[in-house]
Parts: C-alpha cells; structure tokens; sequence
C-alpha cells in the first residue's frame, strides 16, 4: 500500500510492464501487475516471485489504464504480460472518446 | 497580355489581373484617396503584380515603409516579378518569383479561388509576426472560415466522393519501443497512409506517450508502404457539422501543438509523396530526413482550402513567408533537393 503522485514511475516485479501515474487517489492504494505489487524505481524485486496466470492479460504501450471510480489512471510506456490491478480489481483500458472530423 | 502600366488611373478599366505594376505605380495609386482598393477578390483584381526588377525605391507620393504597410494589408496576394528585393522590400511581398511564366502556376489557383488566395497570405502575414501558438489558432480560425466557404463547397459539390480505403489493419499507427527510442509508424499503406481522423487520435496518443516519459530520447516517424502520407483523408472531407465545432476540434486534441513542443525530441523518415499534413506535421520536428525519390505539395488551395494542419506556422518557420506563400498558391511539387536546398528538409539519404 502506497500513496503514488502523479509523474511516478511504476515497474512491474514479473514481467517488461512499466507505468507513470497520469493520477491518483489521495488515499494509499495497494497497485499490482501479474498479481505482484509495483515497485518504485530502485525497489528490489522480491524473490520467487513469478507472473499469475489469471493476471497475465497484458498491457499495451502508450495505452491509459483507469479503474472504476477513475481516480487512478496509469499511462503504460512499457509494454508487458501482466494485468494491472489495483485493490485486487483489474484496471481497464482507457478508451479515449473519439472527437469527431474536422474536415 | 502582361504589360508595364505607368498610367494608374487605366489599370481600373484593363480585363483582371492582368497588368504589372512597378512601385512607382503603386506609390501613385496609394497616394490617391481611392488607394489600392481595386484589388481585392471582391473588387477588379485578385492579386497584384509588382514588378521589382527596375527601381526599388520610392520617389515621391509615399515613402517605402508606408508602401510596404499599405501591401501589407491588402486582401489579395501581392506577388513581386524580380530576382532581388530589399528586405524591407520583402515584407510587403507575399511570394517572389524570378519571372511571368513562373507566375502563372499560381495565378491559375487564385483566379480559382480567390477567397482562399486572400486567407492564405493574410495568414502567413501574421503567423510571421506571432509566436507559433498564436499562429496556430489564427491558422485554426482561417480555416473553419473557408471550410463553409462558397468555394469549397462548390469544391466539394462538383467532387465525386473518394471510397474510403477499407483496411483489415485497424492501427492506424503502430507504436514500439525500443529501449530509449520510440518507433511511430503510419500504418495505412492500402490508403497511403491518408491522414484519417483515427490516425490523428492515435498518433495524438503516440505523441502523449512522448511526453510523459521523460526516459525516452526521441520518437522516430516513418510512414509504412509506397508513400510517407498524401495528407488529410479526402473520404473524410464534409463530415464536419459547422466551422466552429471544427475548430474546437483542432483545438482540443491539437497533434500540431504536441509536435511543437515535442519539436526537439522528434525525427521524421520521409519518402514519396508528402502531401498537405503529410508535409505540414514533419515541419515541426528538429530533424527531417528524406529519401532521393521524396516530393511535397501544398494542393489545399485547389479544394478552396488552405493548409490546416499546422504547415503555415511549421513550414513558415522553416522555408520562411514567401517560398510557402509559393508553394501553397500553385499547389506545385518540389522535389527533395528543392526541399534541402530551402530548409523544409535537414538530409537527404
């Protein structure tokens, strides 16, 4: 459990998956990829840990990931295996309202 | 045919467009009360013709720099026929060609769309004088006046609907990372890479993940099959519902703004055809680099249009006011080593 501001830099203990926090609740919130906590930059990765398969959906460069109440969204700059999930609930991919042509 | 014309007051009488003027001619009729009112697109002329091969000074009537203010505000292009100006010269010059024939790729343009004509030169007039933001919302606003305008619509009546190109491939960017280097690739080769409303959001999206990590050095912007792009997708054209909401649009999710600011950390690939945005949003970068077999084009004009996509602030800045004055009234191409040669492009490989 963490309280993260935005412009932090996540990195996930199982697999290539990194994050910056584009926003995030005052309140500490406990953040996961593929089931493992986030590290900061620097934490140690702690051992014999490995990727769960019911959180390994994987994650998309430059995509924006945000859970249900939308106090939390994570802009993914590296791409990996792992679901991110915070309080144990899957985040969703961001999906941007599309503007309309200008043309 | 074209003729020198030293009596001003016959100028009003002759069939359009087609007298040169030298300054002396000019100075005369700006001293008079009427002034230079007989160009305009609503008026006799829809450009005028200065003749700066013989004297650049002014004797008499008016002084140069008050000459240079009164071309300055002129709702018409004003094209000088000559090798040399002066710089002060210059200014009230919105392109500068070496010779009549040369004048003629644009004048056809003009007389085409004469309202267009004036947006455009009146735009690069000011963007010359503003900072890039304020040029890019000048550049918004000239814009949604023309896109209702009476010629493009006229444009667009006459025009038979391209088919959308239907690609299997629904990203119409591709993004990788390696290590510290970002790859964005335009991603519709079936469509030539047209710049599509999605392709906008998704390179928008691109862009965004550029700037929020700082740990990467640079994005590199290549266009996937024949062609880098040939700009904005004509198939998508008229759907806009009215100019305001348009510019809101450009206003919002701006990919312009985002390639002014990423300018530094930016590097385009280009080959083939560079077409409008194709063009427009390479500009903006520190490095352009293009293959041998590179061309660009500015054709908005001949839509009733005129550039949109941010390429009368990045082309301005990089080409200067008049040789994209040139390149957007005759809707010309130019070939990489013309693009080298004026700053548009860094290298070519």
């Amino acid at each position: 459990m963490s309280q993260y501001k935005p412009g932090a830099r996540l990195r996930s203990a199982v697999c290539a998956t990194e994050v910056v926090v584009i926003a995030a609740p005052d309140s500490s919130v406990a953040l996961n990829c593929g089931g493992a906590p986030l590290l900061l930059e620097g934490e140690p990765v702690g051992e014999g840990l490995q990727l769960e398969a019911s959180a390994a959906e994987g994650t998309q460069l430059g995509k924006r990931y945000t859970n249900e109440t939308g106090d939390l969204e994570l802009l993914c700059v590296k791409p990996g295996e792992g679901t991110l999930a915070a309080e144990g609930v899957a985040l969703v991919q961001k999906g941007a309202k599309p503007l309309p042509s200008s043309d | 045919m074209h003729q020198l014309l030293h009596d001003p007051a016959s100028t009003r009488a002759r069939s359009r467009s087609e007298t040169v003027l030298t300054l002396t001619d000019v100075a005369r009729l700006s001293a008079t009360p009427m002034g230079l009112e007989s160009f305009s697109p609503l008026r006799d002329h829809n450009y005028l013709l200065l003749d700066i091969s013989g004297a650049q000074a002014v004797q008499g009537w008016i002084g140069l720099e008050a000459l240079v203010s009164q071309l300055r505000l002129l709702p018409c292009p004003v094209i000088g026929v000559g090798t040399t100006a002066s710089s002060r010269l210059l200014h009230g010059l919105d392109v500068l060609v070496p010779d009549l024939p040369s004048v003629a790729a644009m004048t056809t343009n003009i007389d085409a769309h004469p309202l267009a004509a004036m947006t455009l030169v009146q735009l690069l007039r000011h963007n010359q004088e503003a900072t890039s933001g304020q040029g890019l919302f000048a550049e918004s606003l000239a814009y949604a006046s023309l896109q209702q305008g009476v010629e493009h619509k006229q444009v667009m009546q006459s025009y038979n609907r391209a088919t959308a190109v239907q690609s299997k491939i629904d990203r119409p960017i591709v993004i990788e990372r390696n290590n510290d280097e970002l790859s964005i690739t335009l991603n519709r080769p079936n469509a030539r890479n047209a710049y599509s409303t999605a392709m906008r959001d998704s390179l928008y999206e691109a862009l965004l993940l550029l700037k929020a990590d700082y740990s990467l050095h640079r994005a590199v912007i290549r266009g996937e099959g024949s062609c880098f792009s040939i700009g904005g997708d004509l198939s998508e054209f008229g759907q806009v519902s009215d100019p305001s909401t348009a510019h809101a649009v450009r206003s919002s999710q701006s990919v312009s703004q985002l390639l002014l600011e990423q300018s530094a950390r930016l590097e385009f690939r280009l080959h083939s055809a560079c077409i409008g945005a194709g063009i427009e949003l390479p500009a903006f970068a520190s490095r352009v680099i293009a293959t041998q077999n590179t061309f660009m084009q500015l054709p908005e004009i001949t839509l009733g249009l005129l550039p949109g996509a941010g390429g009368t602030v990045s082309i301005l800045e990089r080409i200067g006011r008049q040789r994209t004055a040139y390149l957007a009234l005759s809707a010309r191409r130019i070939n990489a080593a013309t693009a080298l040669e004026w700053g548009l492009i860094d290298e070519i490989i």
